[in-house]
């Protein structure tokens, strides 16, 4: 599973390598009001972790981002970050 | 010394007194932007290197030096005199142990000590320094406080956390922020510390913007804290240690820590530090927040929870503020002042603590050390050079000298003085000349050494096992020849392991042991060094280099036919001759042998080929010991004077006319039983036809193996010379490698023999 960008959401894989980091990077340069869409998103490399911490954009999840041990997506919420969340399909 | 150690030492001999100048400016100029970077980029390459070798305590003395200057360098902490003294001291503990480095090998016994107590010394610089400048309290400002035990947690972590009594630690971890690069994830090596309790990232201020910001770039932190020991975490963050500090967090409230006496005389110092900075700013609410931040963070490193949760309850900004961290002061004073308790505790820092008694600075040795090798820069060894040689040019106008006083009645005298004096610069300006040549001189296994890297991976590449041998590795040569060395011998190599090696099979079906040998040798023979570059495949096959040669018309059949199998065999060193059928993404198409000739014959130096099919090829390349200076054998082409270099000259004869022969247009001599084909410089040069004479003049000289005689009108004496390059329009005038100035002032054309060949043959 790769990164999917679409016009005004990315969707991260189930492991966002720092691979994506440069597409991510340009697309949200060029997205105003971008969203990312985390539910698949179960870990990720550091370099995506700065770069949505720099960035911003309105995070999509399917579950509240609660302080997890193993996980770092709270993280996000705990910085700020606005997020939507969204029913699980 | 192994000879990185070797090098270490070196460069941070020489780092350490690039840092002690700039912190001497800096002294001077506490401004000096320029020399504070200076001195922490000096420091922070030593920290850097010195994590290539096992000397923990080296490291963790400069790693605390850089964490300061880092400070002093955010406007954190201001620079003083006593935090220059405390960084002098750094770098001459630094200088000593780089001595014990370079006698033994090792860092002294003491070193742990000492570079225990210098760390502390500039740690504790770290903590004044912060309180000193009230502009960075802002990012002390304490977080709101809930119980006083939290004084030491991370940001936005629970209190929670220290509710139970156990042993909690806090990792502090900050990437360099080319991690991303070693292909290491801080966020993963975080997410599995073990038993870990709470993280949470370090954020910096300001963080990047989306346009600037490189996403390769680590930037940011993290805070961590878990309830592993410190072998534990040490095992987990052994890879990334020189970026972690790890602190224990305090226990329960009760509990009580010790402090070394040295501790508890800093603590001392710093509460007082803190009541003088209340004197002198008295009014400022920033200047009572940072007090508060300072006695909380002591209160907190000494077990007093009854102080921190004092603190917790204090308003800044309240009427009562000044009054209060005055009664603070004292009472923290007054617990500092008290015999420790008999109960004890492990040290609240986990980082080593050694038993011994803590040493003094003042135990780091000093004794002077002889200098007994000094760097100097190559461009200035080159300027002596340069003049050594334009002595060696200028003394040449003596012999001219002496001539023209011969033709002065009653000058014998004066002749006899000239040529004695001349016989005296001479000899001095020879010794002066292979004096500065023996400075320039490196060993040649500089380069050599390099190929290793090159042999493994293309063995690798290729499936082929190969032997790297190297002999000679010790011999000298100008520093600028062993440089020009390096281009061409990659492409030997290269060669000789695409096209010469053949693959393990191949090599076992020719009864061949399966591993190839590439022997590269090096030695000194008179003014040459000579490289060969040899290996035992499957050598070149004669045939089809002659083959390839009539095909691409390289040379005619009837030429072809003179040459004997050695002298075809150079033929590959011709351009546009390639025997190869496929082009390998390793050498091309054979990388052009011509290509590495002419790199060679550039220096001025040759190249040759022998190859025995199914044993192997040797390529010799021979390169002048030095390439400022050079020996010509001066020859006089109608009137004109002309130089050709000593180590191409064979022989000079001077032949009659019966012994000239003709075969279609070539002439050729017979010499000793040697078929030698002429080459006129008269009709080479256009000069006009000069009468036939009886006896003909030939310098026979020899290039690439091949002996050719050039017809001059005269021979005259050698001469040591400057070649310079021909410049501007004549720069792409063939046939001369340059010109030098001869000592009567007249100019002396050095001819490219291979050019003077290739124009006379083609």
């Amino acid at each position: 599973m790769s990164l999917e960008l679409t016009k005004g959401r990315a969707i991260l894989p189930g492991y966002s390598d720092i691979n994506i980091v440069d597409d991510l990077l340009t697309w949200l340069r060029t997205t105003p009001d971008a969203e990312v869409d985390l539910t698949r998103c179960s870990s990720a490399h550091m370099a995506v972790f700065q770069l949505l911490l720099i960035a911003r954009p309105r995070l999509v999840t399917t579950a509240t981002l609660e302080f997890e041990r193993s996980d770092w997506r709270h993280l996000l919420a705990r910085a700020g970050l606005p997020i939507a969340l969204e029913e699980r399909t | 010394m192994n000879e990185l150690l070797e090098q270490f030492v070196n460069e941070s001999r020489d780092l350490i007194e690039e840092a002690s100048r700039a912190l001497l400016s800096l002294e001077q100029a506490p401004q000096d932007r320029e020399a504070l970077g200076a001195l922490f980029r000096c420091v922070h390459t030593i920290k850097g290197a010195s994590g290539l070798f096992e000397i923990r305590p080296f490291t963790m003395a400069v790693h605390a030096g850089e964490d300061l200057l880092d400070a002093v360098r955010a406007g954190d902490v201001r620079f003083t005199p006593a935090l220059a003294d405390l960084l002098l001291d750094l770098l001459d503990a630094v200088a000593d142990w780089l001595n014990a480095l370079e006698t033994s090998g090792e860092l002294p016994d003491r070193s742990d000590a000492t570079a225990e107590a210098l760390a502390e010394a500039l740690q504790s610089q770290l903590a004044v320094g912060h309180t000193d400048i009230s502009d960075a309290v802002t990012e002390t400002r304490p977080q709101k406080v809930e119980a006083g035990l939290q004084a030491d947690l991370p940001p936005g972590a629970p209190a929670s956390l220290l509710a139970a009594a156990e042993n909690l630690s806090r990792v502090t971890y900050q990437p360099d922020r080319t991690a991303f690069y070693s292909g290491s994830d801080p966020l993963r090596t975080v997410l599995t510390t073990p038993d870990l309790r709470w993280f949470g990232p370090r954020i910096p201020d300001p963080l990047p913007s989306l346009e600037t910001f490189d996403p390769f770039e680590a930037v940011l932190g993290f805070d961590i804290v878990t309830g592993a020991d410190q072998a534990a975490l040490e095992t987990h963050f052994l890879y990334v240690e020189d970026q972690v500090t790890i602190a224990a967090l305090p226990g329960a409230p009760g509990d009580h820590c010790t402090l070394s006496d040295e501790q508890r005389n800093a603590a001392r110092a710093l509460v007082d530090s803190q009541r003088r900075l209340l004197q002198a700013n008295a009014a400022t609410t920033s200047c009572h927040d940072a007090v508060a931040t300072v006695l909380r963070r002591i209160a907190g490193a000494m077990g007093m929870p009854d102080v921190s949760t004092r603190i917790a309850a204090f308003e800044s900004d309240g009427p009562q503020a000044h009054a209060f961290l005055n009664d603070l002061i004292d009472a923290m004073a007054d617990r500092l002042d008290q015999p420790p308790p008999l109960e004890t505790r492990p040290e609240p820092s986990i980082s080593p603590a050694d038993d011994a008694p803590a040493p003094e600075l003042a135990e780091v040795s000093s004794a002077p050390r002889k200098a007994t090798a000094i760097r100097v820069d190559a461009e200035r060894i080159d300027q002596l050079m340069n003049l050594a040689g334009e002595l060696i040019v200028a003394k040449n106008a003596l012999p001219f000298l002496a001539r023209r006083a011969e033709e002065i009645s009653g000058g014998r005298a004066l002749v006899r003085e000239i040529k004695a004096q001349h016989d005296a610069i001479n000899r001095i300006a020879e010794e002066l000349q292979s004096a500065v040549k023996t400075i320039r001189m490196v060993p040649v296994g500089s380069v050599l050494g390099r190929f290793n890297r090159l042999v493994r991976d293309l063995s690798r590449k290729l499936s082929k096992r190969i032997t790297l041998e190297i002999i000679g590795e010790d011999t000298e040569a100008d520093k600028a020849v062993v440089e020009e060395l390096a281009d061409p011998m990659v492409h030997l190599i290269r060669n000789a392991i695409d096209h010469g090696l053949e693959t393990p099979e191949e090599r076992r079906n020719a009864g061949k042991s399966e591993v190839g040998l590439i022997r590269l040798t090096a030695r000194q023979q008179e003014d040459s060094v000579v490289i060969e570059v040899a290996d035992d495949g499957r050598g070149i096959d004669i045939d089809r280099v002659k083959a390839k040669a009539l095909e691409k018309g390289v040379i005619d059949a009837d030429a072809l036919a003179r040459l004997s199998d050695d002298q075809a065999l150079q033929l590959i060193l011709t351009p546009g001759l390639s025997t190869r059928e496929e082009i390998s993404d390793l050498s091309g198409r054979g990388v052009g042998m011509d290509v590495v000739a002419s790199m060679v014959r550039r220096v001025g130096g040759q190249i040759g080929l022998q190859s025995t099919p199914g044993q192997g090829t040797t390529v010799r390349i021979s390169l002048p010991l030095s390439m400022a200076v050079q020996r010509l054998m001066m020859v006089e082409v109608d009137g004109g004077l002309y130089g050709v270099a000593v180590e191409a000259v064979v022989e000079s004869q001077r032949l009659p006319r019966s012994m000239i022969h003709r075969h279609r247009n070539d002439e050729i001599a017979q010499l000793r039983g040697r078929i030698i084909p002429l080459l006129r410089l008269h009709e080479l040069f256009g000069a006009a036809k000069s009468e036939p004479k009886d006896e003909i003049n030939i310098l026979v000289v020899e290039q690439d193996g091949t002996e050719v005689g050039l017809v001059v009108d005269r021979f005259h004496a050698g001469v040591d010379v400057i070649v310079k390059p021909m410049e501007g329009i004549l720069a792409g005038a063939g046939c001369y490698s340059g010109t030098a100035l001869l000592g009567d002032g007249s100019v002396l054309l050095a001819l490219d023999l291979q050019e003077v060949l290739s124009c006379r043959w083609n």
